[in-house]
């Protein structure tokens, strides 16, 4: 970090560039393909729609939606090639995380209340035997460009997508990325140094991009978009000190204030072109 | 002349939906409005994913078809020291709906799709020594014996709304206008060591090769019904079409490859007509 830049000029707490594109996909629903920096994700949600196939074990009940969600990653997607299948590790995490935070999203009468910040604890809203369950909502996810935040841009997409899809949401999910350790310290030194932290030197960087992650790992936090900003989750794949922790939640729950913005205007912009938009 | 004999698997439903269709192309005009002999709008925009070496959208209709083009350097194949090597996967996810975890049906079509678009560049036949599309002159060689490109193409299915094929060939000629070679030397020493002679790649963006595309062919599927032929079906009137061919044309309206699919008899006189159509598509396309 040179002059309190990163490489690419941004500061620590600066996002990268935000776009949303809507209408991607003609025969969806709702589609839009999101991008942040150099990440693009396009997504696209079908539904409701009677449900195809026989009844899979009971995920739906019955006034809400069940839904189905997959995600491919491009294999242009990285500077190297590199295919990703439908048992790749990080493929199966993402697709439950997204296919549980929709669910959520049109479960609203229960989900976002009294959730602590590890994960859903009520989402289970599971119909016993309910073959009444007829309607399923369809999303796909196609990672284009994959530049560091995937898992945050996808959150993103799959919010936008579903919300001008006309599904009834209780709330919008957005998500953002920061790396878990601060900036010029490796995981030693900040065991050493506890107090004496130089502000304005050592940063924990917003919206890392892939260069910084493989240096630095990254945390994903995932919030809802209401005024009361709840967590709805939080992941970290690499070490970090649990001190650490708290503020990096913080950073990142600013970032996903801002993107939480950002979603909201571009929606209403949206709706506002082909509908006619009301404020609450 | 009667119209063949519809086949039991018409439904009451179908039959109607059929008779509509069949009808309106007696007539010239399709569900669309458009005449038997008309295309859908086509937009092509090139270098569309960064990470990519080359890339491009293709849009014809409602479908939307994108196409990545990565590098590989890896050995040649034994009969063909000289040639590169092309691998094309098709994704058809993102267009075909989740039906349970009837994975293997797409990952079949999508499949298929790939492989009559690899035709395209690489002769079926593994043991013939003829060059593919890409390589009248060895464009692709690093080191002849050791070392050449493998592309790597990589499609996606947006959306799909007919002429698959179609758009997917068209999306990968498009890529291979818009890759970037980089450029590089090899290090001529007298003995070669066992991973091969010492390459190194050129890493300014700025200074690459481009391919000449001339002989890439590109698809032109026609359906055919009784006397009539429409071109650039939608995906509605694939469903009810009997007959499609599929012809894989080159600039300068020659035919290189044919598929067919359909389960009613064509007349010997409409086949050549819809030859020469083809080849006339064909050469109107490859100007894109």
């Amino acid at each position: 970090m040179i002059g309190g830049l990163r490489q690419d000029g941004r500061r620590w707490k600066e996002l990268r560039r935000l776009s949303c594109e809507y209408g991607t996909v003609s025969s969806a629903d709702g589609s839009c393909t999101f991008t942040m920096g150099r990440t693009k994700v396009m997504a696209a949600v079908f539904g409701p729609q009677t449900r195809s196939g026989s009844n899979r074990g009971a995920s739906g009940s019955h006034s809400i939606p069940a839904v189905e969600l997959k995600v491919s990653w491009a294999p242009f997607a990285t500077q190297e090639r590199r295919e990703r299948g439908r048992t790749d590790r990080f493929i199966v995490e993402l697709e439950n995380m997204l296919k549980s935070t929709v669910e959520s999203m049109l479960n609203f009468t229960q989900s976002f209340q009294g959730g602590s910040g590890g994960g859903f604890g009520n989402n289970t809203v599971v119909g016993i035997g309910s073959s009444q369950s007829s309607s399923e909502v369809q999303v796909k996810v196609l990672i284009l460009e994959a530049d560091g935040g995937v898992r945050s841009c996808c959150f993103n997409a799959v919010t936008c997508a579903a919300a001008v899809a006309n599904l009834t949401l209780g709330d919008l999910v957005v998500a953002c990325g920061c790396t878990p350790r601060a900036f010029g310290k490796t995981l030693r030194e900040s065991q050493k140094t506890s107090d004496a932290m130089q502000v304005g030197t050592a940063r924990m960087l917003l919206d890392p991009n892939s260069l910084e992650i493989s240096k630095f790992g990254e945390l994903t936090l995932t919030t809802t978009v209401s005024g009361d900003q709840q967590v709805v989750s939080c992941l970290c794949d690499s070490k970090m000190q649990p001190e650490d922790l708290e503020e990096c939640v913080e950073t990142c729950a600013q970032g996903c204030k801002t993107i939480g913005n950002f979603v909201r205007k571009s929606i209403m912009e949206y709706m506002g072109k082909v509908a006619s938009v009301s404020m609450h | 002349q009667q119209p063949a004999p519809r086949p039991s698997w018409v439904s009451v439903m179908m039959a109607s939906a059929l008779e509509y269709f069949e009808s309106g192309a007696r007539e010239n005009v399709r569900e669309d409005g458009r005449e038997n002999c008309m295309f859908r709008t086509v937009v092509v925009e090139r270098g569309v994913v960064e990470s990519a070496a080359g890339s491009a959208q293709v849009q014809v209709g409602d479908t939307k078809v994108l196409c990545g083009i990565s590098l590989e350097m890896c050995n040649p194949v034994e009969n063909k020291p000289k040639s590169g090597l092309v691998e094309v996967s098709v994704d058809v996810s993102m267009a075909r709906s989740i039906a349970g975890s009837s994975w293997k049906e797409y990952d079949k079509d999508g499949e298929e799709l790939a492989n009559q678009i690899k035709r395209l560049y690489v002769n079926g036949d593994e043991s013939s020594s003829e060059p593919g599309t890409l390589d009248r002159d060895n464009d692709l060689s690093i080191a002849e014996g050791q070392s050449v490109w493998l592309l790597h193409m990589d499609c996606v299915v947006v959306n799909d709304d007919g002429s698959l094929l179609d758009a997917l060939s068209m999306a990968c000629r498009a890529s291979l206008l818009d890759l970037r070679i980089p450029k590089f030397e090899v290090l001529e020493t007298s003995e070669v060591g066992p991973s091969g002679p010492d390459i190194t790649i050129d890493e300014d963006p700025n200074s690459f090769w481009t391919l000449d595309c001339s002989a890439v062919p590109v698809i032109v599927s026609i359906g055919i019904v009784e006397r009539n032929w429409l071109f650039d079906m939608s995906k509605r009137e694939e469903t009810l079409c009997r007959n499609v061919l599929s012809f894989g044309v080159a600039s300068g309206g020659v035919i290189k490859q044919v598929k067919s699919m359909g389960s009613a008899n064509v007349s010997y006189k409409v086949m050549n007509n819809v030859i020469e159509a083809a080849s006339l598509a064909g050469k109107k396309r490859n100007v894109l």
